[in-house]
C-alpha cells in the first residue's frame, strides 16, 4: 500500500503547481512569524502616556524576556513582593511622575529598547498582577469595580473594560484558579517566547485550507480526464487499493501542510527568540499578548501546542478528505475546488453558532477556550469540551467518506 | 484455458449495448468486427471488469471473474479504445506505475520494461514525456503496458490506430508470438489487421453477435456477392464500393450489377460491406 501512496504522491508533486503551492505555504507562514515577531512596539512614558518611538518587536521582545527571566523560580509571596516593588518602581518613574527618561536610573539595563521593555512589560502588567493576585490569595481580590479602576490606571476606561470583560464572574473563576493553584507547584518565568510561537502557531487561516483544497481538486478526476480510470479499474490492485492510496494520500498531503506550517513556526522562533521552557503555564506578559486570561496558569505550553495541532490536524485532514470526496463524486476538478471554497470562504461570514462546525471557524481554534456568555463551563475541568463534539463528528465523517468511496469503486465487479 | 462469455448484456438507458452475447474463446487471435455503436468497446469494457453489465457472467480458465477479480486481472492486459495516460510521466515512469497496479515485483517489471522498450522500438523515448510523443508512439507506449504482465488474456480496443505500416507488422509480430499460450481479442475497424492476425472472427451489429467463425468461413460466406465491373457513375450509387482500381470497381451484391459484371473471389473487406453495407 505504500508503494501505491507514494505513487499518488508522485502524480500530485509532478505538477510544478503543487511545488509551488507548498512554498506558498512557508513563505505565508513566515510572513505571519515576521509579523509577529516584528512587531512595531511603542515606546510610551509619562502620565497621560506619550508616544516617543516605534521600535522593531523582536529587539524589545528579547529585552523584556531577560527582564522577567530574572523572576525565574517558584510563585510566591517573596517573588510577587519583587515583581511587585519594581512594578511600583517603574510605574512611579514612567507613568505617576512623568519622569522623562534617564538611563542612568535604570540600573542592568542599557539597550535601545529599553524604554520599550519597561512600558511594554509593565502595560501588561495588570494581566501578571492578576494571575499573581490569585496565587497570593491572601493579598485581597478585587471587586469588578475597583478591578476596572485598577485597570483603567493604565488604560482608558474601555480598553480596561474589554480587558477586564471576564472578570464579571471574578470570584468564581478566582476560587477556582486558586484551588488548581495550590494544588501545584507554579514556576514563574519570561513566557515571552512561548506566547509569540502559540501566536504564530495559531495564525492559521482559510488560505491553508484553500491551497489544500486546490492541491486535492482532482485527486479522483483526474483518471476520470486522463482515462487512466479503465487502465486502473482492470488492473489486479483496481481502484479499491488506489482510492484507498489517494485516501491515505490527501491524509498524508493534510499532515504535510500542517507539518510544513509548524515546522517554519518553530524553525522561525528558534532563530528569533527560542522557547524557554514548554512545561511553562500559560500566561501573558509583557505585551506579547496572547488572549488566554480565562485559563492562564490552568495549562502549559505543551498542553495547548498540543491542543492546537489536534484542532489544526483535524480541521486539515477533514477539509482533504471532503475535498477527495468531491472529487470522486463530481469528477471535476473546477466544480470540486468551487465547492470547496464556498464551503470554505462563507463561514467566515456566517454569525450562527453552527458555523463552528466548519473547518475554517475550527481553525480559530483558542476561541472555544474562551468563557462564553459569562458561563465558566470551560472550567470544569474539561476546557476542551466543546470541539472535542466537532472534532468527534470530523473524525466520525472523514471515516465515512473514506469508506463510502472504497464501497463504491467495486461496483464494477462483475458477478 | 478459456474465456467464457454467457448472457452478457449492457443496457444504456433503452438501448441494448450488447444483448445476450455468448461465446467462447481459447488460446488465439480473435477479431471483433462491428460497425462503430455495435457495442464492441462495450463488450471488451465489461470483460474487462470497467463496465458493470446488467447480466451476464464471465468465466476464464474455468473461474467466475468477479469471484477471483484479482486473480482474474493479473492475467489480464487491456489496451482501452480511448488509452489513458499522464502526460508529464516518462515512458518508463508509465509502465513503472501499471507494473505496480499489474502487482508486478520490481525486479521482474524492469526486465519486462527493458524488454519491451526494444520490442517496441521505445529505447529511446525511454525518458521521454508522455505528452512530448507522437499518437503513434503513444499507442505503443499503450500496447506495451498491456504486455507488461504478459498477459493470458490480451484485449485490445482498437490497437492500432496511429501506427504506421512498419509499427503495425511489428505489432503483428509480438501478437503472433504471444498466441500460442494467450487469448488475444483485439476490436478493430481497420480489416486488413484481422485479415493479418486473426484466426477466428467475431462479428457483431447492434449489440449482438452475428458470426463467429474463421476467417476464411467469413469470406466464404459472401462467394458469390462480389463483383468487378467497369466504372459507370450510377452504380457508385446503388451498390457499396469494395475499392475502385483504374476504370474497374469492386462492389457487393446479391444480384449481378450490371452487365458485363464478373463475380471475383471476395476477401474480409469484401464481408465486411456485405453485411454492413447500410452502415458503411
Amino acid at each position: 500500500m505504500m508503494k501505491m501512496v507514494l505513487s499518488e504522491y508522485r502524480k500530485l508533486f509532478k505538477r510544478p503547481i503543487s511545488w509551488l503551492l507548498l512554498v506558498v505555504i512557508v513563505i505565508m507562514t513566515l510572513y505571519q512569524c515576521h509579523g509577529i515577531y516584528h512587531r512595531t512596539i511603542l515606546k510610551q512614558y509619562g502620565n497621560p502616556r506619550e508616544i516617543v518611538q516605534e521600535v522593531d518587536g523582536i529587539a524589545y521582545f528579547r529585552q523584556a524576556d531577560q527582564v522577567l527571566h530574572q523572576y525565574r523560580g517558584p510563585a510566591s509571596q517573596e517573588m510577587y513582593a519583587r515583581i511587585k516593588a519594581d512594578y511600583h518602581d517603574m510605574l512611579d518613574m514612567y507613568y505617576l511622575n512623568a519622569k522623562p527618561l534617564n538611563d542612568d536610573e535604570i540600573p542592568y539595563y542599557d539597550t535601545d529598547a529599553l524604554l520599550a521593555v519597561y512600558t511594554g512589560i509593565y502595560q501588561n502588567q495588570p494581566n501578571i498582577h492578576f494571575n499573581l493576585d490569585v496565587i497570593s490569595a491572601d493579598d485581597g481580590g478585587k471587586s469588578d469595580e475597583e478591578a476596572l479602576e485598577w485597570y483603567g490606571w493604565l488604560l482608558d476606561r474601555d480598553a480596561a473594560f474589554n480587558e477586564v470583560y471576564h472578570l464579571k464572574g471574578y470570584p468564581e473563576i478566582k476560587a477556582q484558579l486558586a484551588s488548581v493553584y495550590e494544588a501545584r507547584e507554579i514556576i514563574f518565568d519570561s513566557t515571552i517566547p512561548n506566547n509569540l510561537v502559540l501566536d504564530a502557531f495559531d495564525q492559521m487561516n482559510f488560505f491553508y485550507l484553500l491551497i489544500l483544497s486546490f492541491l486535492l481538486a482532482n485527486l479522483f478526476s483526474q483518471e476520470k480526464t486522463t482515462h487512466m480510470d479503465a487502465l486502473i479499474n482492470s488492473s489486479p490492485r483496481g481502484y479499491r487499493q488506489t482510492a484507498a492510496a489517494k485516501c491515505w494520500c490527501a491524509i498524508g498531503l493534510a499532515v504535510i501542510v500542517f507539518a510544513l506550517h509548524a515546522l517554519t513556526v518553530l524553525l522561525y522562533s528558534a532563530w528569533m527568540l527560542p522557547v524557554r521552557d514548554w512545561s511553562l503555564w500559560v500566561m501573558n506578559m509583557g505585551g506579547a499578548y496572547y488572549t488566554l486570561e480565562p485559563y492562564q496558569g490552568l495549562y502549559t505550553y505543551r498542553t495547548l501546542m498540543i491542543y492546537l495541532s489536534m484542532n489544526m490536524l483535524v480541521c486539515l485532514i477533514s477539509m482533504a478528505m471532503l475535498t477527495a470526496f468531491l472529487s470522486y463524486l463530481t469528477n471535476h476538478q473546477l466544480l470540486t475546488y468551487g465547492l470547496m471554497v464556498v464551503w470554505t470562504v462563507l463561514p467566515i461570514f456566517m454569525t450562527h453558532e453552527l458555523s463552528r462546525l466548519f473547518q475554517v471557524r475550527m481553525l480559530e481554534g483558542l476561541k472555544y477556550l474562551q468563557i462564553q456568555n459569562d458561563q465558566l463551563s470551560v472550567f470544569n475541568g474539561e476546557i476542551l469540551y466543546h470541539i472535542h463534539i466537532y472534532w468527534l463528528m470530523w473524525i466520525v465523517l472523514t471515516i465515512g467518506m473514506g469508506l463510502l468511496i472504497h464501497w463504491r469503486f467495486q461496483r464494477y465487479r462483475i458477478a | 484455458m478459456e474465456l467464457r462469455v454467457e448472457n452478457l448484456t449492457k443496457t444504456f438507458k433503452k438501448k441494448k449495448a450488447v444483448a445476450d452475447m455468448n461465446f467462447v474463446l481459447h488460446p488465439g487471435i480473435y477479431g471483433l468486427l462491428g460497425p462503430n455503436g455495435s457495442g464492441k468497446t462495450t463488450l471488451l469494457r465489461m470483460i474487462a471488469g470497467v463496465e458493470k453489465p446488467d447480466r451476464g457472467t464471465v468465466w476464464f480458465d474455468g473461474f467466475k471473474t468477479g469471484d477471483y477479480y484479482d486473480t482474474f486481472t493479473s492475467q489480464l492486459g487491456y489496451l482501452p479504445q480511448h488509452f489513458g495516460y499522464y502526460p508529464t510521466y516518462t515512458v518508463e515512469q508509465f509502465w513503472q506505475y501499471l507494473a505496480l497496479l499489474k502487482n508486478l515485483s520490481k525486479p521482474y517489471a524492469t526486465s519486462r520494461i527493458n524488454t519491451l522498450l526494444k520490442q517496441l522500438h521505445l529505447e529511446e523515448q525511454r525518458h521521454v514525456k508522455l505528452k512530448k510523443l507522437s499518437g503513434g508512439m503513444r499507442q505503443r507506449v499503450g500496447i506495451g503496458q498491456a504486455l507488461l504482465n504478459e498477459p493470458k488474456l490480451l484485449l485490445l480496443d482498437e490497437p492500432t490506430v496511429g501506427l504506421d505500416p512498419q509499427e503495425r507488422l511489428t505489432f503483428y509480430q509480438i501478437l503472433h508470438e504471444l498466441a500460442d499460450d494467450c487469448i488475444i481479442f483485439l476490436s478493430t475497424h481497420i480489416v486488413s489487421d484481422l485479415d493479418m492476425l486473426a484466426d477466428e472472427i467475431l462479428v457483431m451489429k447492434a449489440g449482438r453477435l452475428m458470426f463467429q467463425d474463421t476467417k476464411e468461413a467469413l469470406i466464404a460466406s459472401v462467394q458469390g456477392h462480389v463483383w468487378e465491373v467497369e466504372a459507370m457513375p450510377e452504380l457508385q450509387s446503388q451498390y457499396a464500393l469494395s475499392r475502385v482500381q483504374g476504370q474497374t470497381l469492386r462492389l457487393v451484391s446479391s444480384q449481378c450489377p450490371a452487365p458485363g459484371a464478373r463475380l471475383v473471389t471476395p476477401d474480409l473487406n469484401d464481408f465486411y460491406l456485405y453485411y454492413f453495407q447500410k452502415e458503411a
